[in-house]
């Protein structure tokens, strides 16, 4: 097996609700999307998209994510209070492979590859190309600045204080 | 009448049966639903009042803004749906159905939170799964006992 690359990155991201948060640098250069049916059912969606930290890279600096043994020897971290799947954990590697939605900038790690193709989707090839809204403030502008005004949602970076005084974050 | 759809989540504790005629499936690539289920993307299908029955387990709850609540399997975190308050419909997981491939979506919405790479990922170089040793997932249809033993399910 070949030696994965690392990142000089910072990387900082969390649970939906916020109640788990995490730091982690370096990363490893191992950015992908994976359709096997194990992923797609621990995050409730066609893939997953995923890259992973050394073990000895990664922090929790909030709160402690829940563990379900999804098979004999690999832990799935998720967040108890908001179910945000958080990692995929081989209880024997060195590394732990993070949900890159889960990252307060998802956008930073472009996948290079498409593990668990034998349980690839007939039609993920192209959802690209199925009809499109615009965007759901141009959509639904009352209905996006309602959620926008209530969202409990963690905001994309670090926070001192969890939960807001008024449960309501603004990111 | 088209046979129902049944799914769950990955450990089983959670699962659903779904009758009937369903709405449109969609994907949805909003920062919300990306959170809420560590993924770039949402496969999602909406699902009328009266459709949907939770046949094993109740789902955790997590209410996500003022106007919807989302549902996951505390047990094992799969996120399973969300239910806006105004809506007479849940919209459930497509991906969480035993049978996913049967529901093709067919719009897209939340493109403001798209990730770049989303358009050409299907091209990139791709690789089969190494083998899983003794899964506890739970088998893609329904089971009469759960779980069905201290075993590993395959």
């Amino acid at each position: 097996m070949s030696t994965l690359g690392r990142i000089n990155i910072k990387v900082s991201g969390g649970c939906q609700c916020g109640a788990v948060r995490f730091r982690a640098t370096p990363m490893l250069d191992n950015a992908h999307i994976c359709h096997c049916r194990m992923c797609q059912k621990a995050v409730g969606n066609f893939f997953a998209a995923l890259v992973a930290a050394p073990n000895d890279a990664l922090t929790f600096t909030r709160g402690t994510p829940s563990v379900f043994l999804s098979s004999e020897h690999v832990q799935r971290g998720f967040c108890a209070k908001c179910g945000t799947p958080l990692f995929y954990k081989s209880l024997t590697g060195k590394h732990t492979t993070l949900t890159i939605g889960s990252l307060d900038n998802p956008r930073a790690f472009p996948p290079k590859l498409q593990d668990g193709v034998e349980s690839r989707l007939p039609y993920f090839a192209s959802l690209h190309a199925i009809e499109s809204e615009t965007t759901t403030e141009h959509e639904s502008e009352a209905w996006a600045a309602a959620i926008k005004a209530s969202s409990r949602q963690h905001p994309d970076h670090d926070t001192d204080v969890w939960p807001p005084k008024n449960g309501v974050h603004h990111g | 009448m088209a046979e129902a759809l049944t799914g769950g989540c990955q450990c089983g504790a959670v699962r659903y049966r779904i009758t009937g005629q369903v709405g449109n499936a969609s994907i949805c690539h909003c920062r919300m639903c990306q959170k809420a289920h560590g993924a770039p993307i949402v496969g999602w299908m909406n699902v009328p009042d009266g459709q949907l029955e939770w046949t094993r387990g109740e789902p955790a709850t997590f209410r996500s803004s003022s106007k919807a609540v989302r549902r996951f399997c505390a047990a094992c975190g799969t996120p399973l749906a969300i239910r806006d308050d105004e809506e007479t419909a849940t919209d459930v997981a497509t991906a969480t159905l035993d049978k996913p491939e049967r529901m093709p979506p067919l719009r897209q919405y939340g493109v403001e939170g798209k990730v770049s790479w989303f358009d050409t990922a299907h091209a990139l170089p791709g690789q089969e799964t190494e083998e899983i040793t003794h899964s506890f997932q739970h088998p893609d249809f329904d089971t009469a006992q759960w779980p069905i033993s201290t075993e590993p399910v395959r």
